[in-house]
């Protein structure tokens, strides 16, 4: 009966710390100091307003993010993965991303092709045969501008287990490339990982 | 008057005691509804099955079930094509399966295992088993294919692989665990300690049968399911998304199968698909056959010897848990499509899969068992002193000795809980795709299991077939790869 005690006694101390979960995301509610603040294993709007932010500034620190006959790149979005444990949309991170990029004023995305493509860009050209329709009004062929640039990337995480099996680690990393449609080359690419650290009792899903 | 109430006070006493008993028998059955569902199987009826688990609008009414139904009925649907209410049962079970170091240091785990010593297992909530989580992020990953949801299915595939690379560590660590809770029982007085090690002693052979129908030369690292391997390196091959094929993730998974597989010939298949996955030029129909029914666990009594505690007892038994191997069906299935033909390798035997883990814990439930038997028999015994020093009449005595080892009888039961519809195997073949649209299964000796009509295309396909029982239906899915829109039933 002793060693059940003891037994208890451990669990409750453990049970009272096990539930914590670090992040290395600075922005992160415990990180700012702030009291009882949120965290959790999976990523939390924070974490993608991190990464959205350090990838777009690893764009922009990159020469290659300048077009070099000025003006603004015609960007398309293509696939960005989640390839976590988790279900996550992938938008939490590319709509602040693209929001960003465009504020700088050197990228432009299209709604033309990608992920992001939109019907409606091709249904209105159909309205050219509708009697119905003032022509003039019509949108015109040969006027939708291609993409030079299109981003791609994903959301990976590895989870790694301490040696004593008491807590795991999950690896998050934010993997993004831009490739130069002319010519198939990436052009510049960023990577921001987050770690999030915490009790290994359950799967962290 | 007094000699009335007297009676009237013990024969309310018998009474209670039988209530008791009669409550506790019902307590954490799941026998009848076991050979309900496998007859149904065996006769045929997937949505015959998947009913018992859908309301009348057709959705998922599992209101209040345990984890065990949870699983049964994910599978359940998953086998009569119901994608979407599998993946819901599935959801609701996973939320119960998200243990993962299994260690006692919780205080209700510690109240649990005391509890369930002095009772027994089925009081207790089901917890799961370890290959039961594999299979059920295994089926998840499936479920969303079949739905033609890419995203989700990655994310099933990622919590597969983990818990794949868990699975061994976290199979230790139960057994360990187990052990030690059996020793502070074992540990309570030196009295019981004897007569613990004499019942063992006397019954040993007897206590072994649960394990006799176990495969033989079974491997820890078996408790992975390498069909989950090899359909993750087939979605990963060719899905839409081009990172999938990144990093080397394909040729792990590969590796893991081609390493890890039950037979040379589901080593030799792993190898195969890693050179077809890598062949850009040929499109291809990947072939997984669920064949027969899985294994199950049934419970068998033992009587110890009364004399080791108390010649004053009634009832001195134990209950034990014995594997039960599964059915299969098919020896051999071969798969033709066009010109190309070939044998589907079995590459996940759900009998290994499965005894690995009974087999790493019925050490520590037999132990359990006695102890528990030999604590509650000491206690038959002094109750049934009792009696016999206060009831005044040998008929009346009769009768409460008999409700108290009716009592014990009731409260001794083995766990026979487990996932009871899982197939009892899983073969996997790749071979192209050919422009004639007829798949002809066969069996080794060329009679027909199903001649479908695959989808027109030439794409990638998965084509995903189940067969339960040898009267029973085929039921066949083709779902095109990458997917992206709900799989047909052929």
């Amino acid at each position: 009966m002793k060693r059940i005690a003891l037994l208890f006694a451990a669990a409750m101390v453990l049970s009272g710390c096990g539930s914590t979960v670090v992040s290395s995301n600075p922005n992160s509610e415990a990180n700012l100091g702030v009291r009882n603040g949120f965290e959790s294993f999976g990523l939390t709007g924070t974490d993608f307003g991190f990464a959205a932010n350090q990838a777009v500034e690893q764009f922009l620190e990159d020469p290659n993010s300048n077009k070099p006959s000025g003006g603004r790149y015609v960007v398309a979005l293509d696939d960005v993965t989640n390839d976590t444990t988790f279900d996550v949309d992938t938008r939490d991170l590319t709509s602040q991303m693209k929001r960003k990029m465009r504020m700088s004023g050197r990228f432009i995305f299209t709604a033309s092709v990608g992920s992001e493509r939109q019907d409606m860009i091709g249904e209105a050209r159909e309205l050219s045969r509708s009697r119905l329709m003032d022509q003039s009004t019509v949108a015109q062929n040969n006027t939708v501008i291609a993409p030079e640039l299109f981003m791609y990337g994903s959301i990976r995480q590895n989870t790694n287990v301490s040696g004593d099996a008491r807590k795991q680690r999950l690896d998050y990393s934010f993997d993004l490339s831009v490739v130069d449609i002319d010519t198939g080359l990436i052009i510049f690419e960023s990577y921001v990982p987050i770690d999030k650290t915490g009790s290994n009792k359950n799967f962290a899903w | 008057m007094p000699q009335i109430n007297k009676i009237r006070n013990k024969i309310q006493t018998v009474l209670s005691v039988s209530l008791i008993s009669a409550a506790l028998t019902g307590c954490g059955s799941t026998g009848v509804k076991q050979q309900d569902a496998q007859y149904l199987y065996a006769t045929g009826g997937y949505n015959a099955v998947a009913a018992n688990y859908l309301n009348d609008k057709g959705e998922l009414d599992t209101r209040g079930s345990g984890l065990e139904t949870l699983l049964v009925s994910g599978k359940a649907l998953h086998d009569s094509g119901n994608w979407e209410e599998s993946s819901k049962a599935f959801e609701l079970a996973e939320k119960e399966l998200a243990w993962k170091a299994d260690t006692v240091d919780t205080p209700a785990e510690i109240g649990k295992l005391l509890g369930t010593t002095m009772t027994n297992d089925t009081l207790a909530s089901y917890n799961g088993k370890i290959f039961e989580g594999v299979m059920l992020d295994y089926y998840q990953a499936l479920n969303y294919l079949m739905m033609g949801d890419e995203s989700s299915a990655r994310v099933r595939f990622n919590r597969l692989q983990e818990r794949q690379r868990n699975a061994e560590t976290q199979l230790r660590k139960y057994t360990e665990t187990l052990s030690e809770s059996t020793d502070d029982v074992a540990a309570e007085n030196q009295e019981q300690n004897l007569a613990i090690q004499k019942a063992r002693n006397e019954t040993e052979t007897e206590l072994q049968k649960g394990l006799a129908a176990l495969p033989a030369d079974i491997k820890a690292n078996e408790i992975r399911n390498p069909a989950g391997d090899l359909l993750g390196a087939v979605f990963r091959g060719t899905s839409a998304s081009r990172t999938d094929k990144m990093g080397g993730v394909i040729e792990g998974m590969i590796d893991s199968a081609a390493t890890k597989g039950v037979s040379s010939e589901s080593r030799e298949l792993a190898r195969k698909l890693e050179t077809e996955l890598k062949n850009q030029n040929t499109n291809h129909v990947f072939v997984i056959f669920e064949d027969g029914q899985g294994p199950s666990i049934e419970e068998f009594r033992v009587d110890l010897p009364v004399f080791l505690v108390s010649q004053n007892v009634l009832y001195s038994g134990i209950a034990l848990p014995e594997f039960k191997p599964g059915t299969p069906v098919h020896r051999l299935v071969r798969v033709q499509n066009g010109a190309a033909s070939e044998s589907l390798s079995t590459v996940s035997d759900i009998n290994r899969i499965a005894s690995l883990e009974f087999d790493a814990d019925y050490e520590g439930k037999v132990a359990k068992a006695v102890a528990s038997s030999v604590i509650k028999t000491i206690a038959q015994g002094v109750i049934n002193n009792q009696i016999d020093n206060r009831a005044g009449n040998e008929l009346l005595g009769f009768f409460m000795k008999t409700a108290v080892a009716a009592t014990q009888s009731a409260l001794t039961k083995a766990d026979t809980r487990s996932w009871y519809n899982l197939p009892d195997s899983i073969r996997f073949g790749v071979l192209p795709r050919s422009s004639d649209q007829k798949m002809h299964l066969t069996t080794e000796s060329g009679d027909t299991i199903a001649l479908v009509n695959l989808p027109a295309g030439n794409s990638d396909l998965l084509v995903y077939a189940r067969r339960a029982s040898a009267n029973g239906e085929v039921k066949v899915y083709a779902q095109e790869l990458p997917a992206e829109s709900l799989a047909s039933e052929l």
